[in-house]
C-alpha cells in the first residue's frame, strides 16, 4: 500500500516537473530576443518624428483655405467655373446635365488645398464602427455651413454665406448668401431655405434652439431681406454666434424647403404623408419627418460635397460626388477632386488593424494613441504616413464625480454618497491620492505632464492655476485630509466606511468610448488610502440610463473642445445634460433656469452664492460678450473657482491626435486642430483632397456614373409621385408558390418514408419552443431600448422626442404583455385581419430594428446568405481534410503519420477557435500579406462587378473563418472516420476481397469506407448547428457580416426584435442543416429505405 | 514491484476497469497532469510566487525571464531594465547585469491560504534575503499591461476556469441522471416526450444561446453571483447528452434477470434505479461528465473572451486572453497567450481521461 502511494506521488512531481518544463518551454518560443543595449535610432529620422508629435503652433501664424476673390470679375477671372471631373463632363456632354458654370453659380466658394491644384478621381476609404457612425459624413468630411473654421481654427471664413456684417451692438447679423449656389437636385439654395428652419423646421420639432441662436434664455430671430440676404436678430449681444455656426456640425440653420415642406406634418401634403407612413409602416407624423430627415434618404437634398444616392442595407455604404457643389479651387476646377467617399463597417477593435493595414486613404477617428506602436511600425510595409494633430480636446480620460447624485430614502448609502461627492475636500483629496507620472510612464509611454482639464498652454484662455491644481502625489495629505471628513473608521479589509459604519464603495463606470485607459491604476491608488472603488465597463445603453437617472457615482469620459471654451464649456460650466459632473444643473441651465422659463424644472437649481451657481452666472456674462479679451477675463474668474472645487480629475495633458494618411494622398495638412466642435477634418477642407494616381475600375466609374443621376432610395420609402411595381408583386407571388410546391414536396416524402416524415413533424414544434424560449430571453432585463431612450430624453428636457418615443413604444406594442408581444412577433394576427402592418414572423416579417426603424429582413438578407454559405463551405472543408486523413490513419495504423495527424487533430480541438481566429489574422497579415479582417479587401470592395480577381480576394479572405470553424469539427470527425474503418476492416468479406486479389484501392474505396461514411452524414445535422454557432464567435472576432456580429449588437442594445430573430434565424439554419442531412442519409443508406427507418 | 494480482477471476469490476485504465498510458499521464493542475488550484496562494493582483509598473509588458542555473549563482534569472523606444514608442527590455537569486520554499508576500491561514511562504520564487525592503519582480512567463505577473495569475485562473467545469459537471450530472433515468425506466410515453424534448433542446444554437443568457445577466451582480450564473447557463445545454447515455444504459439493464428479479421481489422503484441500476452504469456516467468537461471549460473561455462571463477583478483563463484580441498584443507581446497552453492541456487531458476511461469500462464497445 505505502509503495502504491509513494509511486503515485513521485508520478505527481514527475507531472509537476513536466509542466514546469512545458511552461518554459513555450515561454521560451514566445519570448523576444533580449539584448543588453538599446538598438540604435537614426537621429534624422527621430528628429523628424519628434517634431511631428510637437504640435503646439503658433497662433499668429494661422494657414487659411478659402480665399477673398472679387466676384464682380466675372467669366474672366481664372477661378470662374470652368474645370470639372471627367465624369461629370461625360455627363453634361451626353446631356444629362447642365454645363458647370450653371451648375456652380457665378460666386462660388474659392478654396486652395495645401498641396495646390489636384487630380480629379478616386475613391477615399474609410471605416465606422457602426451603420450610425457614417453620419459623420454630414458633418466631419462634408459639413457644410453658412461658415466654416479654418485648419487650425481661427479665422473662421464664409462657406455657404458670401459675407457677413455686424451691427455695433453685436445684436444683428446680417448674412449675404451666394447667388447660384444650388442644392444637390439643382434646386436654388435661398434665403428661403434658412427661413424654412427657423420656421417650421427647427421650431416645430425641438423645444430648444441651438444655443447659439439663444441670448439670455431668449431666442433669436430671423428675418429675410431678399432672397439672398438674411438677419439674426437678438434681443441681447451674441458673442458666440460665428463660433456656433462654424461648429454647428449636423444641426445647421438651413433645411430643404421645396423637398421638407411636402412632409411636413402641418403643412405638408396630407396624401403623401399618409402612403409615405404606411410603407414604412410608421404610425405618427412626426415620426415620419424624423426619418425623411435622416441622412440615408437618398431623396433628401444636401450641401454636402458627396452625397448618398443608394440605399444600401449593409456596407460598404458609398458617397457619390455632388455635381451642384458651389466650390472650386483657383483655376476654377469645381470641387470635391475625389468622386467618391466609401464607408466599410469594422468592430472597434478591429479600425487600428484596418488603419495600420491600408485598409483606409485617410483616417483620423476611431483612432487612440494606445495604437500608435501598431500604426507606426507599419507605415513602410503599407505606405502611409502617421499625421500627429493637435488636440482640441484637452484630455483623454477625465473622472466626473457627479455632484447631482440621485438620493433615494430607501437607501441610506446613497446619501452619503451625494453628500461626499459634493464635499470639495474629497475631490481634491482624491485628486491627490493618484500618482500621476507613474500612469503617464506605465500606460502613455512618457508622453504628456500631469496636468487637470484646462484649455491648454497653447490657448489664449489656458489656465495655469487649474491645469497645476491638486496634480501633485501626496497620499498623505489626501488620507488626513478623508480623515478630517470623517471617513477615519476602517472595515475588516482596511477600506474606509461611511461615518455611520457603512459599507463605502465607490462605482467608476467607463464605456468603450475612452476604453478603460489608467482607470486600474486610479482604483489602486484610491484603495491604497483606503477608498473601495470598482471598475465597471458599461455598454452604451446602460451608462445613458444610468446617467439619465442621476445613479451614477463617478463617470469616465473625455473632455471636449476646451481649447476654446466658449465652443466647449461643459467640462468647467455644467451648461447641459451632457455635463458629467452635475447634469442636473446643466439641464436646469440649458432651459433658462438663469431667467427663471418654467421648463427649467426638469433639471435642479443650484442654489445661489453656490460656487456652480456662480460660473453659470459667468459663463452666461461670457457668452454676451463679443470682446475676445473680456471672455478671457471672465473664463479666468471662472477657471480661478474650478481650480478649488475640483469638478473634474484628469491624469495629464492630452497626446496627438493621429491620423493615417495614404502615400498616395495629397492636401491633407500636417497639424490641424482637431476636435468635435472643429468638426474635424472638415475644417482642412476635405473637397481639396486628392489622390496622386486616382485608379478607379472602370465598373466602378460606371455606377459612380448611375448613381450621379439616379437615386436608389429604400424599399420602404415612397417617391412623391410612384407606385408600387406591378412587377414586384409577381414576384412575391412566384416566390410564395415556389416555397408551395418545396414544402408539399417534402410533406410527400414524409409520407412516403416514415422516418422523414417523423423528423418533419417534430420540426414544427422545435422551431415553436425554439422561438418561444429566445424571445423570454430577451425580455428578461429589466427596461428595454425605448425607456433608455426616454430616459435620456427626459432628462434633456426634450418633450416633443418624448412622446415621439412614447409613440415609438406604441409602434412596437411595447405595452402590451408578453404573450401579447410574442404572438404578433410571430405574426398570428395576420391571420385575422390580413393587414400589412400585423406581418410576422409566419409571413416571413422580422420585424423592426428599435434603434434606427428598419426592417430586420433588410439588415440580414447578405448575412444570412454568408452564414449559409460559410458554413457549408466548412463542411466541405471539413469532409475534404477529414476523409482522407482518417482513411489514412486506419489504413496505415500505428504508424507515425498516425499519430501525428491525430495529435494534430487533437490541438486543433483543443484551441478556442476565436483565439485561433485572432492568431490567423495575424499571421496571414504578417506572412503571407494578406489582411484578413472583412471578406474583401477595401479595394475589391470598392468595385462592384465580380471579376476574376474579385473572386480571388474573396477565397483569400474567406479561408481564415472556414479554417478556424473547420479544425474543431475535423479532428472529432477524423476520430470516428478512423474507428469506422477499422472495424470495417477487420470484416470477413475484406479479406476474401484480399485473398481473391481484388486492387487494395478499388478495395477500400468500394465498401468499406462507404460504409463508414454513413455515421459522417447523420453527423451532419449534428454538426450544422455547431459549426453555425461557432461561426457566429468567430465572425464577431473577425468583424464578418455575418449573422453573429449583428446578434451580439443587438443583445447588447437590448435591441428585441432583432435579437429574437437573429436567434431564430440562426436555429432556423441549423434544423434546416439536420434537414438536409436527414435526406442525405435517405439517399445514401439504402438501410433505411428498406427498413421504413428505424434508428 | 507491485503485488502479484489476483487471479483474474476473483477481481471486481472497480479493479479490472482500473488494471484496463492502467494500460492505456496517455490516459495515465492526463490523469496524473490533472491531478498537478488541481493542487495548483487548491494552494494557488502557496503556489503562486505574488498574489493575484500585485503588480509592479516599472515592469509594464515584461518578456519571460527564464531561470538559468551556473555554478556561481545557483539558480537564478537575470533583471531586466525597461525601456521605450523614442520612434514608436513600443515598449522593450534590455538585460541587465543585476541577478535574482531564486529558490523554493521562499520567504514572499504574506498572504492567508483558502483566505484563513496566515503564511508567507512560497512554493518557488525571488530568494531575497530576510531584511530585503521589497521583493523583487520576477517574471518567469512574463508580465501582462499592468506589470502583473502571468504565472502567478495563470496559477490563479486555474482556480477558477477548473471548478467552473467541475460545478457545471454537478450541475449537469443531476440533470441527466435524474431525466434520462426517469426517461428510461419509466418509458412509454413520457420517454417519448422527454426525448422529443431533448431532440429540440440539441436543436438550439448552443452559442448564441449562450450569449443570449450571459447578455441578460444584470451587470451589478456580485463575482460569485455571476459565477454561478455562468455555470448553469453552461450546464443547460449539456445535459442532453448524459440523459441519453442514461436512457440508453437503464433501457438495456432493464430487462436484465437481476433488475427483474429485484422487481418480482417487491422492491420499490427507487431501490432498483439506485441500488441495482445504476452501479451498472457509473462507469459511463463519469466518461460521459468527463467528456463534457473540455466544452464547458472552453464555453467559459468564450464567454469570459467576450466581456459576457467572468469579469476583472475575478480571473480566470479567458479573462487573462480578452488582452490578446488586440493584433498589437499578439505582435509584441505574445507571452500574454500563455493561457492557451494551460487551456490545451487541460482540455487533452479531459479527453484522452474520457477517453481511457471508455476504454478501460467498456472494452467490447
Amino acid at each position: 500500500m505505502a509503495t502504491v502511494v509513494l509511486r503515485s506521488i513521485l508520478k505527481l512531481i514527475l507531472a509537476g516537473t513536466g509542466l514546469a518544463l512545458f511552461l518554459i518551454a513555450m515561454a521560451a518560443l514566445l519570448s523576444p530576443a533580449i539584448d543588453s543595449v538599446p538598438p540604435t535610432v537614426d537621429p534624422a529620422e527621430l528628429a523628424a518624428i519628434e517634431a511631428s508629435r510637437d504640435v503646439a503652433f503658433d497662433p499668429n501664424d494661422l494657414p487659411v483655405v478659402q480665399q477673398d476673390v472679387d466676384y464682380s470679375l466675372g467669366p474672366s477671372a481664372a477661378w470662374f467655373p470652368q474645370g470639372q471631373a471627367p465624369i461629370l463632363e461625360r455627363l453634361v456632354d451626353r446631356g444629362e446635365l447642365p454645363p458647370v458654370p450653371d451648375r456652380v453659380g457665378p460666386e462660388p466658394v474659392v478654396l486652395k488645398g495645401i498641396d495646390g491644384i489636384g487630380n480629379y478621381g478616386g475613391t477615399w476609404l474609410r471605416v465606422a464602427n457602426s451603420p450610425f457612425d457614417v453620419n459623420v459624413i454630414g458633418w466631419r468630411i462634408g459639413g457644410s455651413g453658412l461658415v466654416r473654421w479654418s485648419p487650425l481654427g481661427d479665422p473662421i471664413r464664409p462657406h455657404i454665406a458670401k459675407s457677413w456684417e455686424v451691427s455695433e451692438d453685436r445684436r444683428e447679423w446680417t448674412f449675404n448668401l451666394r447667388k447660384g449656389v444650388r442644392w444637390s437636385d439643382g434646386h436654388p439654395f435661398t434665403a428661403d431655405d434658412i427661413l424654412y428652419w427657423y420656421q417650421e423646421d427647427n421650431r416645430d420639432f425641438n423645444s430648444v434652439f441651438p444655443a447659439w441662436m439663444v441670448t439670455k434664455g431668449k431666442t433669436g430671430r430671423v428675418v429675410k431681406i431678399d432672397d439672398y440676404t438674411v438677419k439674426f436678430i437678438f434681443d441681447e449681444p451674441n458673442g458666440v454666434l460665428l463660433e456656433g455656426l462654424a461648429g454647428a456640425g449636423g444641426w445647421q440653420p438651413f433645411a430643404p424647403r421645396h423637398y421638407l415642406l411636402q412632409y411636413h406634418p402641418e403643412h405638408g401634403d396630407q396624401e403623401l404623408i399618409a402612403k409615405a407612413m404606411a410603407a414604412r409602416g410608421l404610425s405618427s407624423k412626426r415620426a415620419l419627418y424624423k426619418a425623411v430627415k435622416d441622412f440615408r434618404n437618398t431623396e433628401h437634398p444636401r450641401m454636402w460635397p458627396w452625397v448618398y444616392r443608394t440605399y444600401q442595407s449593409s456596407p460598404p455604404e458609398s458617397f457619390v460626388r455632388n455635381p451642384y457643389y458651389f466650390a472650386v479651387d483657383p483655376e476654377g476646377n469645381q470641387l470635391p477632386y475625389i468622386d467618391r467617399v466609401l464607408f466599410d463597417l469594422k468592430s472597434p477593435k478591429l479600425i487600428p488593424i484596418a488603419a495600420a493595414n491600408g485598409s483606409v486613404s485617410m483616417q483620423a477617428r476611431h483612432l487612440r494613441f494606445q495604437d500608435y506602436t501598431l500604426l507606426m511600425e507599419n507605415r513602410e510595409a503599407y505606405d502611409y504616413e502617421v499625421k500627429h494633430w493637435f488636440n482640441a480636446v484637452r484630455s483623454n480620460f477625465t473622472i466626473w464625480p457627479n455632484l447631482n447624485h440621485r438620493v433615494r430614502p430607501e437607501d441610506p448609502v446613497s446619501a452619503w454618497k451625494a453628500e461626499f461627492l459634493n464635499e470639495k475636500t474629497f475631490r481634491q483629496a482624491l485628486s491627490l491620492a493618484i500618482n500621476r507620472q507613474k500612469i503617464i510612464d506605465a500606460v502613455y509611454a512618457g508622453q504628456g505632464e500631469p496636468a487637470q482639464i484646462d484649455p491648454g498652454a497653447s490657448s489664449p484662455f489656458g489656465s495655469e492655476k487649474l491645469r497645476k491644481s491638486f496634480v501633485e502625489y501626496d497620499p498623505e495629505r489626501a488620507s488626513a485630509m478623508l480623515d478630517a471628513l470623517g471617513l477615519d473608521q476602517r472595515d475588516s479589509e482596511g477600506m474606509r466606511t461611511f461615518p455611520d459604519g457603512r459599507r463605502m464603495t465607490w462605482y467608476l463606470n467607463f464605456t468603450d468610448y475612452t476604453g478603460e485607459g489608467p482607470a486600474q491604476f486610479v482604483v489602486n491608488d484610491w484603495a491604497s488610502i483606503g477608498v473601495r472603488t470598482i471598475l465597471r465597463e458599461r455598454a452604451r445603453p446602460l451608462f445613458q440610463n444610468e446617467r439619465a437617472a442621476l445613479l451614477q457615482d463617478f463617470t469616465i469620459w473625455s473632455g471636449e473642445s476646451e481649447f476654446n471654451p466658449m465652443i466647449g464649456p461643459r467640462s468647467f460650466v455644467p451648461v447641459h445634460s451632457w455635463a458629467h459632473f452635475a447634469p442636473a444643473f446643466g439641464v436646469w441651465f440649458h432651459k433658462g433656469g438663469l431667467y427663471g422659463d418654467e421648463r427649467a424644472a426638469a433639471g435642479q437649481e443650484p442654489a445661489r452664492g453656490t460656487p456652480i451657481r456662480r460660473v453659470q452666472e459667468l459663463y452666461e456674462s461670457a457668452q454676451q460678450t463679443a470682446d475676445r479679451l473680456k471672455q478671457i477675463e471672465i473664463w479666468q474668474q471662472i477657471f480661478d473657482i474650478a481650480a478649488e472645487e475640483v469638478w473634474a480629475i484628469s491624469i495629464t495633458t492630452p497626446p496627438p491626435n493621429l491620423a493615417v494618411v495614404s502615400n498616395q494622398m495629397r492636401g491633407v495638412p500636417d497639424n490641424l486642430l482637431s476636435g468635435a466642435s472643429y468638426s474635424t477634418p472638415n475644417n482642412a477642407r476635405p473637397e481639396t483632397f486628392f489622390f496622386i494616381e486616382p485608379n478607379d475600375s472602370p465598373g466602378a466609374i460606371a455606377q459612380m456614373e448611375r448613381e450621379i443621376l439616379e437615386t436608389t432610395p429604400a424599399e420602404t420609402s415612397v417617391k412623391p409621385g410612384s407606385e408600387a411595381s406591378a412587377s414586384g408583386k409577381i414576384g412575391e407571388l412566384l416566390v410564395t408558390c415556389f416555397i408551395g410546391i418545396a414544402a408539399l414536396g417534402l410533406v410527400l416524402a414524409g409520407v412516403k418514408h416514415p422516418y422523414i416524415g417523423r423528423r418533419l413533424i417534430i420540426m414544427v414544434p422545435t422551431l415553436l419552443i425554439i422561438s418561444i424560449v429566445t424571445f423570454v430571453i430577451i425580455q428578461l432585463p429589466p427596461g428595454d431600448f425605448v425607456e433608455t431612450r426616454i430616459l435620456e430624453l427626459q432628462l434633456n428636457g426634450d418633450v416633443a422626442a418624448v412622446e415621439e418615443m412614447k409613440q415609438l413604444r406604441e409602434s412596437f406594442h411595447l405595452d402590451e404583455p408578453v404573450w401579447k408581444r410574442y404572438l404578433r412577433w410571430l405574426g398570428l394576427p395576420w391571420f385575422l385581419t390580413f393587414d400589412s402592418a400585423d406581418r410576422g414572423l409566419l409571413q416571413g416579417d422580422m420585424g423592426r430594428s428599435m434603434e434606427n426603424q428598419r426592417s430586420v429582413n433588410d439588415m440580414v438578407g447578405d448575412r444570412v446568405l454568408l452564414t449559409f454559405l460559410v458554413s457549408l463551405g466548412t463542411i466541405l472543408f471539413t469532409w475534404a481534410v477529414a476523409l482522407p486523413i482518417g482513411i489514412y490513419s486506419a489504413v496505415r495504423q500505428y504508424s507515425l503519420g498516425d499519430y501525428l495527424l491525430t495529435f494534430l487533430g487533437f490541438i486543433g480541438m483543443c484551441v478556442p477557435n476565436f483565439l485561433l481566429a485572432v492568431l490567423l489574422m495575424y499571421w496571414s497579415g504578417k506572412y503571407l500579406g494578406i489582411n484578413v479582417t472583412g471578406l474583401f479587401s477595401p479595394e475589391m470592395a470598392a468595385t462592384p462587378e465580380w471579376t476574376g480577381a474579385k473572386v480571388v480576394d474573396l477565397l483569400q479572405h474567406i479561408w481564415v473563418p472556414i479554417v478556424v470553424i473547420a479544425v474543431s469539427g475535423a479532428a472529432g470527425m477524423i476520430r470516428v472516420m478512423r474507428g469506422n474503418l477499422l472495424d470495417e476492416l477487420r470484416k470477413p468479406y475484406v479479406t476474401t476481397a484480399m485473398a481473391k486479389g481484388v486492387r487494395p484501392f478499388k478495395l477500400l474505396i468500394k465498401y468499406p469506407v462507404r460504409l463508414a461514411l454513413n455515421p459522417f452524414i447523420s453527423g451532419i445535422g449534428g454538426i450544422f448547428p455547431q459549426l453555425v454557432s461557432g461561426g457566429a464567435i468567430v465572425a464577431i472576432v473577425l468583424s464578418l457580416p455575418m449573422v453573429g456580429p449583428l446578434l451580439l449588437a443587438s443583445l447588447m442594445m437590448e435591441d428585441v426584435y432583432l435579437a429574437a430573430s437573429m436567434l431564430m434565424v440562426l436555429s432556423a439554419l441549423g434544423i434546416l442543416g439536420t434537414l438536409i442531412s436527414d435526406l442525405l442519409l435517405l439517399w445514401v443508406d439504402p438501410r433505411i429505405r428498406m427498413e421504413g427507418g428505424n434508428r | 514491484m507491485s503485488r502479484p494480482p489476483k487471479e483474474a477471476g476473483s477481481l471486481s469490476q472497480w479493479q479490472l476497469i482500473r488494471l484496463r485504465f492502467g494500460k492505456h498510458w496517455p490516459a495515465v499521464a492526463s490523469l496524473y497532469l490533472l491531478g498537478i493542475l488541481y493542487l495548483l488550484a487548491l494552494f494557488a496562494e502557496c503556489f503562486a510566487p505574488y498574489s493575484k493582483g500585485w503588480n509592479d509598473v516599472d515592469y509594464i509588458y515584461a518578456p519571460p525571464q527564464l531561470p538559468r542555473f551556473s555554478l556561481e549563482e545557483g539558480w537564478h534569472a537575470v533583471q531586466l531594465q525597461r525601456h521605450i523606444d523614442p520612434e514608436t514608442l513600443k515598449n522593450y527590455y534590455t538585460k541587465t547585469n543585476q541577478v535574482i537569486p531564486l529558490g523554493f520554499f521562499v520567504q514572499g508576500e504574506p498572504y492567508r491560504l483558502w483566505g484563513v491561514i496566515p503564511m508567507d511562504r512560497h512554493f518557488f520564487g525571488a530568494d531575497m534575503p530576510a531584511d530585503a525592503e521589497e521583493w523583487p519582480a520576477y517574471y518567469m512567463l512574463g508580465a501582462d499591461k499592468f506589470g502583473r505577473d502571468i504565472l502567478s495569475r495563470l496559477i490563479f485562473s486555474a482556480r477558477i476556469s477548473l471548478s467552473i467545469g467541475l460545478v457545471a459537471i454537478l450541475v449537469t450530472f443531476l440533470l441527466g441522471v435524474s431525466i434520462g433515468g426517469v426517461s428510461g425506466y419509466v418509458g412509454g410515453r413520457t420517454d417519448n416526450v422527454i426525448q422529443r424534448s431533448i431532440e429540440i433542446i440539441n436543436a438550439f444554437p448552443q452559442l448564441p444561446l449562450w450569449l443570449a443568457l450571459a447578455a441578460v445577466m444584470p451587470a451589478d451582480w456580485s463575482s460569485i453571483q455571476t459565477y454561478f450564473a455562468i455555470t448553469i447557463v453552461l450546464s443547460l445545454l449539456g445535459w442532453t447528452g448524459l440523459a441519453r447515455v442514461v436512457r440508453g444504459k437503464i433501457l438495456s439493464l432493464r430487462e436484465e434477470d437481476y433488475a427483474v428479479a429485484a422487481r418480482l421481489l417487491g422492491a420499490n422503484h427507487g431501490r432498483i434505479l439506485f441500488r441495482h441500476l445504476l452501479p451498472g452504469f457509473t462507469s459511463h456516467i463519469i466518461v460521459s461528465l468527463s467528456l463534457s468537461v473540455p466544452a464547458m471549460i472552453l464555453g467559459e473561455t468564450a464567454l469570459s473572451f467576450l466581456g459576457l462571463g467572468l469579469r476583472p477583478p475575478v480571473v480566470s483563463w479567458g479573462v487573462m486572453l480578452q488582452e490578446c484580441l488586440n493584433i498589437d498584443v499578439i505582435a509584441n507581446y505574445p507571452w500574454l497567450l500563455m493561457p492557451v497552453f494551460l487551456i490545451i492541456l487541460t482540455v487533452l487531458a479531459f479527453n484522452f481521461l474520457g477517453d481511457g476511461m471508455r476504454d478501460a469500462a467498456d472494452p467490447y464497445r
